[in-house]
């Protein structure tokens, strides 16, 4: 029987609007771990992830009397996590030269049988994109934005927005190609 | 290998990661905590920009201040050309006045006042009668004034001397009920010379505000530093620094 108190989610709002330190942490910890997924898509690594993350729960308790029941309170949540990554990212942008161009050639179009692959080696694709590529992907692909709000967004043109994404898409096919080759290679071998 | 729709290639990565989850650290927790219990340092960090604000707008009013401040003392100048103009009019007042008194007796002498400025000529016809005075004047009388009550005063302000302060001038002419409109004469008068005495020297450029707080300071005839406006905005005319003079013959 387990004795460990159950929330749902929405029950747990009314607790953090009114600044309530355990319905904060119980939120926390039903959501730390989907939050923390949503914010390594945006990192190249887990310490950048962190950090977005503990950023986003900051201001997840600092601005939930704002959450209007409209939406999920979770979805709201993700938007906040996924905001942080793009002012991250946009603050990173300031202080950092761009190096961009990757030399990418076109690859066939070919089908991946993902199953074998778990989605950790994904991730470590996704997070080694030189990170304009990997904000282009996330919020196209995961987050449905479209290259309007995207460039929108990130201070880009709509076509760079589109031709980002067709690269980030190239590289990962490359490098999905290679994965594939080497599992094949210890198949076989 | 089949090809593949990017759709699809995009579909694969979406259900992977929709449905990942990895755990934070453990200390996370007590970060975030820490974070939300001093929210005081992050205040202060929003409030320095206010700060800078605050700061700004300090420093640009004091600009402003400052940069207006030549167009005040240029007023001031005007001023000091009032009083000679005050007492110019004093002058002509005073000439008219001994004609005033004399019309009386010699109404023949009218053509010659009306030389003088056509102000003059007004205080003069009203002077014939005192009624139509108080009709023409919309600026109040001093209560009553008995019929002769301001020839005498006239004549008390005639045999003023000259060197009494303006001021005193000024006041001794509105408040005497005939003199009025001539004191709004000279008034206009005023203004113009104002005018015209405010724009010429006006600082219109950088150069023109080196060169007044230059010669705040330097009163020689040839300032240590001297711009001059052209066409082009100002240039540098002179320099004078002891033994090291310089200055453009172009003046």
């Amino acid at each position: 029987m387990n004795l460990k108190p159950t929330f749902t989610i929405e029950s747990l709002l009314e607790g953090c609007k009114r600044g309530e330190r355990k319905a904060q942490e119980y939120l926390y910890k039903a959501l730390s771990s989907k939050m923390m997924a949503v914010c390594m898509r945006y990192s190249k690594d887990n310490y950048e992830a962190e950090d977005i993350l503990q950023m986003g729960f900051v201001k997840v308790f600092s601005k939930v009397s704002e959450f209007r029941s409209e939406g999920s309170f979770e979805g709201w949540i993700r938007r906040i996590m996924v905001n942080t990554a793009i002012e991250t990212y946009r603050k990173n942008m300031r202080s950092m030269k761009v190096v961009d161009i990757e030399e990418v050639y076109d690859q066939p179009q070919s089908t991946f049988d993902m199953s074998q692959l778990e989605t950790k080696d994904l991730m470590k694709l996704v997070q080694q994109l030189s990170s304009g590529y990997r904000m282009v992907f996330n919020m196209y692909v995961i987050e449905g934005y479209s290259h309007r709000e995207i460039g929108e967004t990130l201070g880009i043109s709509e076509g760079a927005s589109k031709s980002q994404l067709s690269r980030a898409r190239t590289i990962l096919k490359e490098k999905l190609i290679k994965i594939e080759g080497s599992n094949y290679a210890t198949y076989a071998g | 290998m089949r090809p593949m729709q990017d759709k699809d290639f995009d579909q694969l990565f979406k259900e992977r990661f929709e449905a990942f989850e990895v755990d934070p650290s453990e200390g996370l927790w007590q970060n975030i905590t820490n974070k939300l219990d001093t929210p005081v340092q992050k205040q202060k960090k929003t409030f320095a920009p206010y700060w800078m604000a605050a700061a700004s707008v300090v420093l640009l009013t004091s600009a402003v201040l400052w940069l207006s401040r030549p167009g005040e003392v240029i007023k001031l100048q005007g001023k000091s050309h009032e009083q000679v103009i005050v007492n110019q009019n004093k002058e002509t007042g005073k000439e008219a006045k001994p004609i005033e008194s004399q019309i009386i007796d010699e109404p023949a002498r009218k053509t010659v006042v009306s030389t003088q400025p056509e102000k003059a000529r007004y205080s003069v016809s009203r002077k014939g009668g005192k009624s139509e005075v108080r009709q023409l004047n919309k600026t109040a009388l001093p209560e009553k004034v008995s019929p002769q009550a301001p020839v005498i005063e006239e004549v008390l302000l005639a045999t003023q001397p000259v060197s009494i302060d303006v001021p005193k001038q000024r006041k001794a002419v509105t408040n005497e009920g005939n003199e009025v409109v001539m004191a709004k004469v000279d008034e206009s008068e005023i203004e113009d010379y104002k005018e015209a005495e405010t724009t010429s020297p006006r600082i219109k450029s950088v150069g023109g505000l080196v060169n007044f707080v230059i010669a705040q300071v330097d009163k020689r005839d040839d300032k240590i530093i001297e711009f001059k406006d052209g066409e082009e905005g100002s240039t540098l005319s002179g320099i004078n620094i002891g033994p090291l003079k310089f200055k453009s013959r172009s003046k």
